[in-house]
This record gives C-alpha cells, structure tokens and sequence, in this order.
C-alpha cells in the first residue's frame, strides 16, 4: 500500500480528522425535525453492562420505596 | 433504554456488582460460562512460547468466564422483568438541551435513501425527553464525548484507545486454561497482546488487543490476529475447528488519568466504557461498568425524589464513584498502561516497578498524547509474514464482517465523515486500522464501503467520524 510514498515518511493522524460536529450533536429542545415524542423520568442511552445495572437499580430503589 | 446486540468482550468477570444487583441469587444462577481455573501468560516469539509468572494484576482467581452479550441479554430479561422498557432498535444521535441542560436525546431517522432523501419506509427522528440522561454508550460514545467536548469538561490526560479483534472457535481440541500472550506478532513500539479463553472445553474466544498509539502505519491488528493464529500455541487448538462469529471494539485505555474531571452535569451522567471506567492492567472493565451504573442510579433515584436534577444534585454519582474500588483500583495503576508508550519491554519494566510499589513508583503522572496526534511512519512493502487468508484458519475482513452477522442495509447514507484531501498514505492507514475493511485504496484514491463497518470506532478515534445510523444497522453478535 501506500504507493508512491517515500520510506521514512511520517504524518500525524489528527491533521486530517475533522472536528466533532458540536452544533449537530447537540440540538436545543424543540428543534425542527422530530416525528413522536415521549416523555421519561429517566431515559438510559445503551444497553450494555453499566445502563442495564443502572436500570435494574433503578427499578429496584422504585419498587423498594412503593413508587 | 436503547441499543443491543452489539456488545463484545472478552470476557473474564468479576461478579462483585452482580452480588449487589441479586444479592439473593448464588453465583451458580449467574449469567457466567465457568469459574476461571488453571491461567497462563506467554511471551511469544514467531516459533516459541515462554511462559511467564502471572503478573500480580492479572490473577483472576474467583472471577468467571462469560460471554457479554450472554450476561447483557440476561441483565435485559431482569431490567423488563422489574417493569423497565427497553427498546431497541434506536440508536440516539443527538443530545437535546435546555440552554446548557440535558433534557433527553433525540433518535436516528430510518428507511433513508443512500442520497438522504427520505425512502418508502421513512420514519422520522423521535424525540425522548427524561428528567435524567444516562449517557452508558460504551467506548468512544458519542453522546459521551459531544458533551464532555461542549460542557468543555477536561481530563488530567487525553483519553487513549486500543482496538481489539476478537472470534469464537468451535474446537476440536479442548482449551483447560485461560491464555494470556505479550510479544510476537507485535512490534515492539505497539502495546497489547491476545487472550484466549475457554467458554466451554471445546468453545474458545480469543483476540488481539492493540493499543493506537502505534508508530507503523502499515499495522492491521486484524491482519495481525489472523497471522497470530498460526503460531503453534494457537493453531493446536483451532486446527479442524470452526470460527463461529467474529468481532471487533475499542476500548478506553487511559485509565485514571484519563477520567473527565466530572462525570454529571444538569441532567446528565456518564457511565461505563464513555466514562473510561477500564483497568488495563488487570484487563477488566465490566464490573466497573456495572458498578458505576449502579451508583449512577443512586444519585438518580435521590435527584428525582427530591425534585432536583441540577449538576449539583447528580454530582453524588461522582462522590458514589470517587470513594469506591472503581477509582482506588483505576488510581492503584495509573501509570501503568502509559509507561508503554516507551516501548514493550522498557514499559513492562516500569509497569513491574509500579505493581510492588503499589503504583508509587515512579511518582507523579506519565503525559501521553491523544492517539490522533501520535506521528505514523510510512514504510512501504508488505509486512513479513504477512498472510494470504486460507479460509480455514484465517480470514479475510470480508468473511470476517460475515461472521459478525452485520445487518446493515447497503442502500443507507453513508454514515462516516471523511476529513478534506485526504493523501494516498493517510488513506492506506486507514485501510489498514479498520479490521472490518471498510476502507480501500483504489487508484491512489480512498474508496469507503460504510455498510461493512461494525462500529468498533477505531478509525473514529484516529481519522474518519463516526455517525449512529438506524436502528437495526451493524452486527448481531450471540456469544461474543
């Protein structure tokens, strides 16, 4: 690979990383776009080991205090 | 509750947050394969392996094999069973605020056409607002690290990734150990090594981590994984077995010093792998992903009764996190991982030092680099012992991304950011650092085949962006 490329050429990976599209990423509420909504006391975005434990000590604390 | 079926690992768990969560069931009714019995550590060279005396951070006596996407689907069933809705399905692709407050997030679109125009099955982005967003997206999430980036929240040291390939063999020769190897393939300016462990006798996971601040920038790891098999100590197990599924993640690896200086804000906390809760020395991160949720749920359940959900309140889950094993056990390593940026064996005699010293020596904190800005060398010619994949043992990445039984649909928008101008040999990098080829050098010119990617983040961590997509994209993992 990288034909053409001279032997002991170097380059820094960040040079042609674009930057994290914050004013995407992060929309204020109400914003333009959205079919359905829905509204949570708590919402848990990924269900891996930590939101699922997260979610399961929720419900536990709720059903606990008779919630 | 979002996501599912993409969740990999190696894994050997500790079952400490386990015994929290159902205190009243015996570890026999946990989700886990099998008690770790006899371990090994070899170094390897490309004909020979000398074992090594287990580093003290790497005994897992009393800890369990386990598949993750085993314990994450069994932690699903209980998390419904108490009443909690999971969807799935819906990937979250944008934060929603309130001037600077979480205030829920809002979903990918889906059924769109290749050009973005809505498609026949078109359904648009919905949005979830909550009194509390708990960001637990894994490694790299991106909802994690948007907000860190806008709330400007720093950390002592740049989080740090390695990328690692991982499959699970049916054998025909049964494993009696849990295998850990350091060395050969790798060259000495890449930090890593593989593990292979014994589901069952004769159901074997195994992979290669490597960390991405390597120098080469003609390293595949997934190239290197499948040449890694070849060696006696590997090819003795697998040979006339089958590779049932194939995978690949990320993992944060900086440890400690890479931790945001806070992980709450109003309305907000970060969980798990987005937070960067992962012991490198010890090799483990989903206990303290699991820990972490649980004290997330505690501040939490104590924000929503008393009607405050401000930075303040949630701030507890940062106190919960500071004052328990998760920061003494990250703070006990803290140099460890990144005393290997010197090197293998200049890193693993530091890294020695610092276990009997208790992670005193050698005081004060190693500076790294984000892995982006870590200079690449081109050297050009293929790698000896570079393999032609034989279908058998080793695999290309086309048969690979097959095995991970990824369901994406090849007719959506792409879903990757590729930065302007982009040379020839920046390009090359990237083909070789996704190991689900979802880059190519054709002509001199980048090509990007977005439906193969599997969402490890790699090449996100050091070049093209990575964007959720709709629900239903990326893999089906089953027992990784």
């Amino acid at each position: 690979m990288a034909e053409g490329a001279e032997s002991g050429e170097r380059f820094v990976p960040a040079q042609y990383q674009p930057p994290l599209p914050l004013d995407r990423l992060i929309l204020q509420e109400g914003a333009a776009g959205a079919g359905d909504r829905m509204e949570l006391d708590v919402l848990i975005v990924g269900a891996g080991p930590a939101g699922l434990a997260c979610a399961i000590e929720v419900a536990n604390l709720a059903q606990r205090r008779g919630a | 509750m979002i996501e599912g079926e993409h969740s990999l690992s190696g894994a050997i768990v500790n079952p400490r947050p386990f015994r929290e969560l159902f205190p009243d069931l015996p570890d026999a009714e946990l989700p886990f394969r099998r008690p770790v019995g006899k371990e090994a550590v070899y170094v390897l060279t490309p004909g020979s392996a000398l074992r090594l005396p287990t580093p003290p951070t790497m005994h897992n006596r009393g800890n369990y094999v386990a598949s993750l996407c085993e314990i994450v689907r069994w932690l699903g069933a209980k998390a419904e069973a108490l009443g909690v809705n999971v969807f799935t399905g819906f990937p979250a692709a944008h934060l929603l605020a309130q001037g600077r407050r979480v205030v829920g997030v809002r979903t990918a679109a889906s059924g769109l056409n290749r050009d973005g125009t809505p498609g026949s099955s078109f359904q648009a982005p919905n949005d979830l607002s909550a009194r509390v967003v708990a960001l637990a997206e894994g490694t790299r999430g991106l909802l994690a690290q948007a907000w860190l980036e806008w709330e400007r929240v720093s950390s002592r040291n740049p989080q740090i990734f390695a990328l690692g390939v991982k499959e699970i063999w049916e054998t025909k020769q049964p494993l009696d150990r849990v295998v850990h190897t350091l060395g050969w393939p790798l060259p000495n300016d890449a930090f890593g090594g593989s593990f292979m462990y014994p589901l069952e006798p004769n159901l074997v996971a195994l992979g290669l981590v490597v960390g991405l601040d390597y120098q080469d920038a003609a390293l595949d790891v997934h190239g290197a994984f499948q040449r890694m098999k070849l060696h006696p100590l590997f090819r003795r197990v697998l040979e006339g077995g089958e590779m049932l599924e194939w995978g690949a993640k990320t993992i944060p690896e900086g440890g400690f010093y890479a931790l945001p200086e806070r992980r709450s804000g109003d309305g907000v906390v970060l969980l798990g792998d987005a937070a960067g809760f992962v012991d490198v020395p010890s090799l483990k991160g989903i206990h303290y992903a699991m820990q972490s949720g649980i004290f997330a749920a505690r501040a939490i359940f104590q924000a929503l009764t008393s009607g405050d959900a401000s930075a303040t309140r949630l701030a507890e889950y940062d106190r919960l996190v500071n004052s328990s094993y998760i920061a003494h056990d990250l703070h006990r390593t803290r140099n460890m991982r990144l005393a290997f940026k010197d090197g293998f064996y200049r890193g693993g005699l530091k890294a020695a030092l610092m276990t009997v010293t208790g992670g005193r020596f050698p005081g004060g904190k190693i500076t790294v680099e984000a892995d982006a800005n870590v200079e690449r060398r081109v050297t050009p010619g293929l790698r000896p012992g570079s393999t032609v994949p034989d279908g058998k043992l080793t695999f290309s990445k086309v048969d690979a991304v097959f095995k991970s039984g990824n369901a994406t649909r090849d007719t959506i928008p792409t879903h990757l950011v590729i930065g302007r101008d982009v040379p020839p040999e920046v390009a090359a990098f990237y083909s070789h650092v996704c190991p689900a080829g979802v880059y190519e050098v054709a002509e001199g010119t980048l090509r990007v085949n977005a439906p193969n990617c599997v969402d490890c983040k790699a090449t996100d961590v050091l070049g093209p962006r990575w964007t959720p997509r709709e629900g239903g994209s990326g893999t089906k993992y089953k027992r990784m």
